[in-house]
């Protein structure tokens, strides 16, 4: 394969004065990286970065992201050995299927409708407290803790532990951002990660066969001969996880988005019939991963560089679902737009499993604030400023702590 | 709108095609196909045959999909459609689909 195009550095290319050579590791870019998407989507789409954690390709326009995620035999998600920590984000098919094939059906559009009137009151009890004292943080006095009890009670977990759950969460996050050679990791990444899968394992142990609780089904499964004892434990954290980081993030990244445009609030108060609307929008605009990853089977040219085998290749699809090619005006958050195709919850065999029950829990937390809020402010004093999300996979990306101002309806 | 779906063990439905669904909506909602990615034409888990009257009335296969069920080992050039690829405007009334085998 002829190497037609040079694939720059960071380093080898002029960056304009608000930014720095982009670096992947960097905390402060990933605490805001729209900018530096922007310029790399319009100047050096395919990029190259050197770190202490090897090399990697970042490609950032909507069409070669999606080529990527289209071809999963040549981008594989295998980037480490999974007997280590068997987890389904980093499986190939026909393992990665084999597994979520026994949960499928938990996650359902129609069998996550069922859940609505018991997400609806979890939220309005968590709400409630917020909305009567005027000034709160939102992300860990309400969307940690009204998603991780969703998904708490959706696997069948006591709701009692939930402190634990969180710091547990983020220990596996930078464990496996460390293993897939996405991040440094963090000290406590690893034993927090066995003392998590200790956890799951006894929970499995507790919870009945018959019952319709995911580890229900992921113990029928291992009885079953479907799963391995390994992986079953590592799947109920995986699952677990996945339930409530991002959604926690969506939720925040949509209370900023009301707050700085007051004008949305409004029509979703007349119109709560665009409160989906709104949610897809913004996982359209703002979706909680920024950045997914693969790794090459073979040599492959994208869009005219040749990237060798078993080369990490990053995927912005923040960029992606900016990329006014796919997504005219990408800058308008508008509730009018057709967001077919955008990559907020992934694309192709690993698209996200808990699409519904996000969108779900998305809807009912918006129908909610557009009810019972007439004002969100994000609180002037600096000492409350909007803390963001950084470490961990550096996969994330929105606020850690955010506090608002609400004025009730 | 009614159709009527042989799943994989046999056995017949009698299912609704409402307004507004792909095909692969309609059997995900009855639990018969997985529809993995989300309908994007990519995991094939939606997989079905479609009667050969329907058949001839659908839109031609894309590349996307062609490549898809090339692919799978159930194949049959006359009769396979990703469901996730049938919006309800091809739907018809007593149309016959049968679910491809899991692979």
């Amino acid at each position: 394969m002829a190497n037609s195009v040079k694939t720059p550095y960071p380093q080898d290319l002029v960056w304009p004065a608000h930014l720095r050579p982009f670096d992947p590791l960097d905390h402060s870019i990933q605490a805001d990286p729209f900018p530096y998407y922007q310029w790399m989507r319009e100047n050096a789409p395919v990029l190259r970065t050197k770190t202490s954690l090897g090399e990697a390709w970042f490609l950032s326009r909507y069409r070669d992201v999606v080529g990527v995620l289209r071809n999963h035999k040549v981008f594989s998600s295998e980037l480490y050995d999974p007997k280590k920590a068997p987890q389904v984000l980093f499986m190939d098919d026909p393992d990665h299927m084999r597994l979520r094939a026994a949960v499928a059906h938990v996650f359902t559009p129609k069998a996550v409708a069922r859940l609505e009137e018991k997400i609806r009151n979890l939220a309005e009890g968590y709400f409630r407290p917020l909305l009567s004292s005027g000034v709160a943080e939102f992300v860990e006095s309400f969307a940690t803790p009204l998603t991780i009890d969703t998904i708490a009670s959706l696997l069948g977990l006591p709701l009692s532990e939930a402190d634990q759950f969180r710091r547990w969460s983020q220990d596996w996050g930078s464990y496996s951002g460390r293993l897939s050679g996405n991040s440094p990791g963090s000290p406590t990444d690893e034993s927090g990660t066995m003392a998590f899968v200790e956890y799951m394992a006894k929970a499995l142990e507790k919870v009945p066969a018959e019952g319709d609780s995911i580890l229900s089904s992921i113990v029928r499964a291992r009885a079953e001969g479907k799963m391995t004892d390994q992986e079953a434990k590592f799947f109920s954290l995986v699952l677990f996880t996945a339930g409530h980081e991002t959604t926690t993030i969506l939720m925040a990244n949509g209370m900023i988005q009301l707050a700085e445009a007051p004008h949305l609030l409004s029509r979703l108060r007349d119109n709560p019939r665009d409160v989906p609307a709104f949610a897809e929008e913004l996982a359209r605009y703002k979706p909680p991963i920024h950045r997914l990853r693969r790794i090459t089977t073979q040599e492959v040219e994208v869009a005219g560089h040749t990237i060798p085998a078993r080369s990490h290749v990053r995927l912005l699809i923040v960029s992606a679902n900016h990329d006014p090619e796919k997504f005219p005006n990408p800058e308008v958050f508008d509730l009018n737009r057709d967001t077919g195709g955008h990559l907020g919850y992934g694309f192709g065999i690993h698209s996200c499993l808990g699409a519904w029950l996000a969108r779900l829990e998305a809807r009912i937390v918006f129908e909610l604030v557009a009810k019972t809020v007439s004002k969100i402010e994000l609180y002037p004093d600096p000492s409350s400023a909007v803390v963001p999300f950084t470490g961990g996979s550096m996969s994330a990306s929105g606020p850690k702590f955010l506090t608002l101002r609400l004025t009730p309806a | 709108m009614k159709v009527q779906i042989s799943d994989r063990e046999g056995r017949h439905h009698s299912v609704v095609w409402e307004q507004g669904q792909s095909l692969m909506e309609v059997l995900r909602d009855c639990d018969m196909v997985l529809a993995l990615c989300g309908g994007n034409c990519i995991c094939g888990t939606c997989h079905v045959y479609v009667d050969a009257e329907t058949f001839a009335r659908l839109p031609a296969r894309n590349d996307e999909e062609l490549a898809q069920l090339e692919q799978m080992k159930g194949f049959r050039p006359e009769a396979s459609r990703l469901s996730c690829q049938i919006p309800f405007l091809h739907a018809r009334e007593g149309m016959s689909v049968v679910l491809a085998p899991n692979e």
